[in-house]
C-alpha cells in the first residue's frame, strides 16, 4: 500500500497493522468472489453486502461511486481501506460529515435537493415494504428542510449539513461500524497465516 | 441555574434543555426526519460485509398507527410469552435471554433483540427490531407476529391514500 495516496497527501489511517491485514483478508474473499483480479466490481460487492445481486438499488450504487475513487468501476485495495476506515468508530467526525454529505447529494452538484430527498426516502419505504400517502411523504419532507434548509432555498448546503447533523448526531450513526474496532478477532485466519511479527505491532 | 452566556460551557447548556424537556432522550416523541428514516435503509448498512447472514436477519422495520406506550406493551407481552426478559430504558425496549449454566453461573442475559419506536406524525410510528444474538428463526417470527398484530395492514395504508379514498368515494357515492 502506498504510504501516500494519489492527491500526494499521506494516508491518515486510524487503523492499525494488523487490522490492515485483517482487512485485506475481507477483501481478498470479496474481490474473488465472481472474477479473482484482485479488485472488486459492482457486483461483487453487491454479492459481499447483500448476499445476493437482487436489482440495483439506489443507495448501493452511490457508495460503490464513493468507494470508488478514482472512477474505473472497480473498487483496489487501497480505495477499499481508505473508504473502510471513515467508518471507523475513532476517525474524525468531520469526515464522517463529509462522507454522508456526499452519499445523500446523488448527482453531486455539492447541494442536497429536494427531490433527491424524496427519492431516497421513496427507496427506503419501498424496501421496508411500508406504504406512506404522498401526503405524508411531503409532510416529512416540508418539516426536514424546515429544519436543515436554514436559507430556505430548496436545498441543503455543506454548511447547513454540518450544522443539522450537529443537532441530529443519530444521523452519523450509519457512518460507523463497530466491527472495525475488532476486525481482528472478526477474522482470526489471519491471525493463523499472519507473518507479521509480535514485535512489529 | 444562571447561566452567564458568555461563558456556558456546551454541557451546561445540555443540561439545562434536559432538566426542562425531560422527554428529550424519548425518541418517540420527536418527530424523525427524512435522513433518519433513510439512514434506516438496509442498502446504507455496511455490516454485510462482516456478516453472514443478509440483513433483513437483523433488521426489521414496520408502520403502525398504534402510540408507543401500547406498541412496547404489546411488544412486552409477546416477548415475555415466548419466555424471554425484558429491560427498558432510554426509550428501548431489549428482549434478554437468561442463561444460567456452568458456563454463565451469574445467570447473565444476553440481548437478543432491541425494539425501538419512532414517531412520523401523532398517528403513524415506525417499529424497528435489531438482532443481535440469537436465532434466527426466532427472530423472523417475532417480526412477523409483531408486524401482523400491529402493523397497518395493507388495505388500511392504500385507504390512507388520497387519491384512492376519493375514488371510493366518488364510487360509493353514485349508488
Amino acid at each position: 500500500m502506498d504510504p501516500v495516496d494519489s492527491r500526494g497527501k499521506s494516508n491518515n489511517l486510524t487503523i492499525s497493522v494488523s487490522e490492515v491485514e485483517a482487512l485485506f483478508e475481507l477483501f481478498k474473499s470479496i474481490s474473488g468472489s465472481v472474477i479473482d483480479d484482485g479488485l472488486i466490481n459492482k457486483e461483487e460487492f453487491q454479492l459481499a453486502l447483500f448476499k445476493n445481486t437482487r436489482k440495483e438499488n439506489l443507495f448501493a450504487n452511490r457508495i460503490f461511486d464513493l468507494f470508488d475513487v478514482k472512477k474505473r468501476g472497480v473498487i483496489d485495495f487501497g480505495d477499499f481501506v481508505r473508504a473502510l476506515n471513515v467508518f471507523h468508530p475513532n476517525f474524525p467526525v468531520e469526515e464522517k460529515i463529509d462522507f454522508s454529505f456526499k452519499l445523500y447529494d446523488m448527482d453531486g452538484t455539492g447541494f442536497i435537493e429536494r427531490k433527491e430527498v424524496k427519492q431516497m426516502l421513496i427507496a427506503l419505504l419501498g424496501e421496508s415494504e411500508m406504504r406512506l400517502s404522498d401526503e405524508i411523504v411531503e409532510t416529512i419532507l416540508d418539516k426536514t428542510f424546515s429544519d436543515a434548509d436554514t436559507n430556505q432555498d430548496g436545498k441543503i448546503d455543506r454548511t447547513e449539513w454540518e450544522n443539522f447533523v450537529s443537532r441530529n448526531p443519530s444521523l452519523l450513526k450509519i457512518m460507523t461500524l463497530s466491527y472495525l474496532k475488532d476486525i481482528t478477532t472478526t477474522f482470526p485466519s489471519f491471525v493463523f497465516h499472519s507473518e507479521v511479527d509480535d514485535i512489529v505491532t | 441555574m444562571v447561566l452567564n452566556f458568555n461563558r456556558v460551557t456546551k454541557t451546561e447548556l445540555h443540561l439545562v434543555f434536559l432538566k426542562h424537556d425531560g422527554i428529550q432522550d424519548n425518541p418517540a416523541i420527536n418527530q424523525m426526519n427524512a435522513f433518519q428514516l433513510i439512514g434506516m435503509s438496509s442498502c446504507l448498512d455496511l455490516s454485510g460485509f462482516f456478516e453472514k447472514e443478509d440483513v433483513s436477519e437483523r433488521k426489521t422495520r414496520f408502520a403502525s398507527n398504534y402510540p408507543p406506550t401500547y406498541l412496547f406493551e404489546k411488544i412486552e407481552s409477546n416477548v415475555i410469552n415466548m419466555g424471554f426478559q425484558v429491560q427498558k430504558n432510554n426509550g428501548k425496549l431489549k428482549v434478554i435471554q437468561e442463561r444460567k449454566g456452568p458456563t454463565n453461573p451469574r445467570g447473565h442475559g444476553s440481548l437478543l433483540i432491541s425494539a425501538e419506536v419512532f414517531e412520523i406524525n401523532e398517528s403513524l410510528y415506525v417499529v424497528e427490531l435489531k438482532r443481535s444474538c440469537g436465532d434466527c428463526s426466532l427472530y423472523r417470527q417475532l417480526c412477523a407476529t409483531l408486524s401482523d398484530d400491529l402493523g397497518i395492514c395493507k388495505s388500511q395504508q392504500l385507504l390512507k391514500n388520497d387519491s384512492i379514498r376519493q375514488e371510493l368515494y366518488r364510487f360509493n357515492s353514485s349508488f
